[in-house]
């Protein structure tokens, strides 16, 4: 049975594979500097934020409170503490960046875990709110860092710009975050928690799990992944300012359910969601490729997206097991 | 008799209204600007456009579903209601919108109801499509029409002082309202939304029912969008009118009482919420504080009552199945009894006593609104408005002039933060080709093609313009509406401000935060102050034709600034000063070639759609390369809205796939695109590809300096500012103003960058 449930759900993962497969295929018909190590390295760094994002909100989801509209406000704020605060060098600022961040993950994830609110909507009031803030708080401007050779300004900025070998740090570190996601969420005890909460949160309540902590821990986990995003986009824009991050919440969205995440809650992997995020790359790149303009590739990602999760939902619903 | 918690719940019932009168109160009380009809019109006006689309996002939610889609809706049906406009006329034209809208919304229920994909997932889709769909229709740019006769009849008053965008939005309103409550079919709605089980078991299809509510969603927000692009006679393109409608009418629906659940919510109530939040906004900006504040009691309002429901379903849940008898006090404030059917005859007759209390509430409120009304309309009609026009040709004293040359020398003397003169006081005459033919019928890469767009204004024949007090700018009121908030717009404030201190000019400035609509709105709301000039900073330089035809009619002078609005709205406006994007660009286009010994190909960066440097940043390098260096080849052109990873992305598949035969990159900004540039030559190893760019903020100047970088345009922001108060302080003088002033034009290179340093953002 346990077994049983297993291969299923590796096939539902291997869909996106399927999909990332057929991309990769296409973008070889399309020309042949495609599949160059250079090209798919590129392709992977452009992505990697978006993945970090997706990897901490893909456990919002899993555990039934669909999507943080904050993102955006929490990798701009966790982006601009952590410039102003390099001052007092570069370990400690980061360490305030994310902290900062977390600071607004936690308020979210206290108040949809302790009183149950809708997720969408309360996220959304902190985005607006922090956006006013922010604004307020630096009258609109830019934060730079101090660039002065040698000063902590220009390691701050080097973060971005470092590689291992020929691979981008950035794109380590996202690897790095999926396998910890996944094996957080499939190897712990927390893992499975969010499963049931997802799946049904009442139930949960009453088999004794403490639905409060756990969702607290999953908005935790969304503005963990966030902050280190929004201090890499920091780095990588060698500032911070109020409106970096801005879209990052409806892309993490997409990449999570076209990656199998269920917005029912509890079903889904995040291997899937690595899947979902390489097709979000491979297809922006590929029409890069052709020619296709970012206006016209709106229409194309839109029909894939729906294309994909549509299948997904089909497949489930002929074995029966429709949730949504 | 009521108890303390059937108040409490009155109260949250009808908080929308209470919020909106406590505004109004507090408002009429504080802030002496506030209360007038034509303040009111303007706000039931600018109201309408979120109004509308409230109602369908109300039903979507009553419906137990979710619509992301109606922000793309409102665009594309305003865009597909103006260009069809000269075919269709009106009503043809909102027609098809309107058609475009219910199969948007078809669509939409389709793969709701029949695939039984997550409505959110489903309008999440849809979102991206339909804006895509929006800009394969308008490639980008904006649309408008040459007949205004239909935008003012909208907003001419028929009715009192309501005019007939306000008296549309609020039949609708009204319309649905009766619609929902008093029909079978409306009342189904809530059935199939709050409990799909009973609806199914009375019978109720609930898959037409969703699917209804899907069409007549995207049917309204197609309505209003229709409605909103016939009120300006044009509609724009920029996203964030999409995308800051759907969050507002999100925020104004929750804030009116509908759950997100489903099977609870009311239509009237989002209109109260829409008009407060608008209220909200149109108070903050009478008090002169800026978007910041706005966002942030929008953001605060939303979370308290977010939370204040969810506590309410908290407490309820802790009492749940523990003990009845306290939950029972709890919820009808009455003492637990034994007989259940006589308390339930109870709770009926206290709910009716709650129904006939909150229709004295709502009755006493309208007609207090009402009474109030009628006295300030009867107040305002005895009183005309005062145009403040000087006698004309009142002498100006010499010793006042020259004390004003004076006083203008010294502001040529004042420097910026980057080390350069605000002003310089000499000014090359342009050399202006002339027109060709029809210019449309050229192609994209010929210089004449966009011969109206690059000379805007210089031909134009004005309408009769304001006279000129000619007593000097000392103590004039002016009215800023600039564009949108950014590091650039901060700087430019920085220099509007200087130079209208060495002046001593009062000002106040509006922030439309780069939406059509907000901008709409704020313009009425600068009439409405009768300030002595408004210098207007346009969201879209062709849909704000109307808005400035209004301000024009108000017998306000104007001067617009920054972006250049189109030659029709130049018609209403002294002047325009700005920077001359296209000549800059021609220059950047010069030295890019001469440093490309004028072959190789290139590719281009191009700005945001729905702006005007989209088109001016990408085409004047394109057109001036073809004439200067015939052998150079573009081989790509696009946007990734000035993103840097965005732009990452963009140039590393360029260069994947372009290889060696891309030598060089035309970038229409210095900030995040060349950030995302650099970050992509870099991994490639392409540090011998020439960069030119729009300039110049901090990142730009680093980067020329660090030699990464050939060559920027030297954009002074505060000089832009400095340049639009100048030119009122001016036209106060009496003097003469050009129709159209340019700052001046300089590239930045290695040599000479330290002289701009330190950057201005």
């Amino acid at each position: 049975m346990h077994k049983g449930f297993r291969f299923t759900s590796a096939l539902e993962m291997a869909g996106i594979y399927l999909v990332v497969g057929i991309l990769v295929l296409a973008g070889m018909a399309v020309s042949p500097k495609f599949l160059t190590v250079d090209n798919l390295l590129s392709v992977l760094a452009a992505v990697a934020l978006l993945g970090m994002v997706a990897s901490g909100m893909a456990f919002v989801t899993y555990s039934g409170n669909l999507a943080d509209l904050s993102v955006p406000a929490i990798m701009a704020f966790s982006g601009i503490i952590t410039v102003a605060a390099l001052p007092a060098g570069l370990p400690l600022a980061l360490a305030a960046g994310i902290l900062a961040g977390l600071a607004i993950g936690a308020l979210n994830g206290w108040v949809v875990g302790r009183f149950n609110a809708n997720s969408i909507l309360w996220t959304l009031a902190v985005a607006f709110f922090m956006e006013g803030f922010m604004r307020f708080m630096w009258s609109n401007n830019q934060v730079y860092p101090d660039t002065e050779p040698g000063s902590t300004g220009v390691a701050f900025i080097g973060i971005f710009r470092t590689r291992v070998g020929p691979v981008p740090l950035i794109v380590l570190v996202m690897v790095a975050m999926f396998i910890i996601a996944h094996l957080v969420m499939t190897r712990t005890r927390f893992g499975r928690e969010s499963q049931l909460v997802g799946s049904n949160r009442a139930a949960a309540q009453t088999s004794g799990i403490r639905v409060s902590r756990v969702v607290l821990l999953n908005f935790l986990a969304a503005a963990l992944a966030a902050s280190i995003a929004g201090i890499f986009l920091a780095s990588m824009n060698k500032l911070g300012v109020f409106y970096l991050g801005q879209g990052y919440d409806f892309r993490a969205v997409t990449a999570v359910v076209i990656g199998g995440v269920m917005l029912s809650g509890g079903r889904g992997r995040v291997a899937g969601v690595f899947g979902g995020v390489l097709v979000i790359g491979l297809l922006t790149n590929i029409m890069q490729f052709i020619g296709i303009t970012s206006l016209r590739q709106n229409i194309v990602v839109g029909l894939v997206f729906i294309a994909v999760v549509g299948l997904q939902q089909y497949r489930l619903r002929v074995r029966g097991k429709d949730y949504a | 008799m009521p108890k303390r918690y059937d108040i409490a719940r009155l109260l949250n019932e009808h908080r929308a209204l209470l919020m909106l009168a406590a505004l109004w109160v507090v408002l009429s009380a504080f802030v002496p600007t506030f209360l007038s009809t034509h303040n009111a019109a303007t706000i039931l006006k600018g109201a309408s456009l979120n109004a509308i689309v409230a109602i369908g996002f109300t039903l979507i939610l009553i419906l137990g579903q979710l619509d992301l889609s109606i922000g793309a809706v409102v665009m594309l049906s305003g865009m597909l209601t103006i260009g069809l406009q000269p075919q269709l006329g009106w009503i043809g034209a909102i027609a098809v919108a309107l058609a475009a809208g219910g199969l948007i919304g078809f669509v939409n229920g389709w793969l709701v109801v029949k695939a039984r994909i997550n409505s959110f997932i489903v309008t999440l889709s849809t979102m991206t499509t339909v804006t895509g769909l929006m800009y394969l229709y308008c490639d980008g740019g904006s649309k408008s029409v040459n007949d205004f006769r239909f935008a003012d009849w909208l907003e001419t008053p028929i009715l009192l002082f309501l005019p007939p965008m306000a008296i549309i939005a609020l039949l609708l309103v009204v319309g649905f309202n009766v619609f929902l409550h008093r029909t079978r079919l409306g009342r189904n709605l809530f059935l199939v939304g709050g409990n799909p089980e009973a609806a199914w078991l009375a019978g109720v299809k609930r898959d037409r029912y969703v699917m209804m509510g899907f069409v007549l969603c995207s049917c309204t927000a197609a309505a209003g969008g229709a409605l909103f692009a016939a009120s300006l006679g044009a509609m724009t393109s920029a996203a964030v009118l999409g995308a800051r409608t759907l969050m507002t009418v999100l925020a104004a629906v929750i804030i009116g009482g509908t759950k997100m659940t489903g099977g609870k919510g009311s239509v009237l109530k989002s209109y109260f919420a829409v008009l407060m939040l608008t209220t909200l906004f149109n108070g903050i900006g009478c008090i002169g504080l800026g978007f910041e504040v706005q966002i942030f009691v929008n953001g605060l309002v939303l979370a308290v009552v977010v939370l204040y429901e969810a506590y309410a379903i908290h407490r309820h849940d802790l009492l749940k199945g523990r003990r009845p008898g306290l939950m029972q006090e709890a919820e009808t404030g009455a003492v637990f009894k034994d007989d259940a059917v006589s308390n339930n005859m109870e709770e009926v007759e206290m709910r009716s006593n709650n129904d006939r209390l909150a229709l004295v509430c709502v009755t006493l409120v309208a007609l207090a609104a009402i009474v109030t009304n009628a006295v300030l309309y009867s107040r305002d009609m005895s009183r005309p408005i005062q145009i403040t026009v000087s006698a004309p040709g009142a002498p100006v004293s010499p010793a006042a002039g020259e004390a004003m040359r004076e006083q203008g020398d010294d502001v040529y003397a004042l420097r910026g933060t980057d080390g350069q003169p605000y002003l310089l006081p000499s000014r090359e005459a342009a050399a202006i080709p002339p027109r060709p033919e029809d210019p449309s019928a050229l192609p994209e890469t010929d210089k004449g093609h966009w011969w109206d767009i690059e000379f805007a204004g210089w031909q134009v024949e004005k309408a009769p313009m304001p006279e000129s007090p000619k007593d000097g700018p000392k103590g004039k009121r002016v009215v800023l509406l600039k564009a949108g908030d950014h590091p650039y717009w901060t700087a430019y404030v920085r220099g509007f401000n200087a130079i209208a201190d060495a002046y001593g000019m009062e000002r106040k400035i509006f922030n439309s935060n780069w939406n059509m609509d907000l901008q709409a709105q704020q313009t009425d709301q600068a009439i409405n102050e009768r300030p002595d000039m408004i210098i207007f900073a346009p969201v879209d330089a062709t849909a704000s034709t109307l808005l400035l035809r209004r301000i024009h009619r108000a017998g306000i002078p104007c001067i617009t600034s920054n972006t250049i609005p189109c030659d029709e709205a130049m018609k209403y406006c002294i002047a325009w000063t700005g920077p001359d994007d296209w000549g800059q660009f021609r220059m950047l286009a010069r030295v890019f070639a001469d440093a490309m010994n004028k072959q190789g190909g290139y590719a281009v960066v191009r700005h945001m759609p729905g702006s005007s440097p989209f088109f001016a940043r990408t085409y004047a390098p394109i057109t001036e390369l073809r004439e200067y260096a015939p052998d150079m080849k573009l081989l790509a052109m696009d946007t990734a809205n000035l993103e840097a990873e965005g732009t990452m992305q963009l140039v590393s598949a360029w260069l994947s796939k372009f290889g060696d035969e891309l030598k060089g990159l035309v970038l229409a900004g210095d900030g995040f695109s060349m950030t995302g540039t650099l970050e992509a030559l870099r991994e490639a190893g392409r540090e011998d590809i020439v960069i030119v760019a729009a300039g110049n903020s901090k990142t730009g100047m680093d980067s020329v300096k660090a030699g990464e970088v050939l060559a920027i345009s030297y954009q002074s922001a505060e000089g832009d500012g400095a340049l639009a108060i100048h030119s009122a302080a001016r036209w106060f003088n009496g003097e003469h103003l050009d129709p159209v002033v340019y700052l001046p034009r300089h590239i930045i290179t290695q040599q000479d960058v330290d002289e701009f340093m330190p950057a201005q953002w």
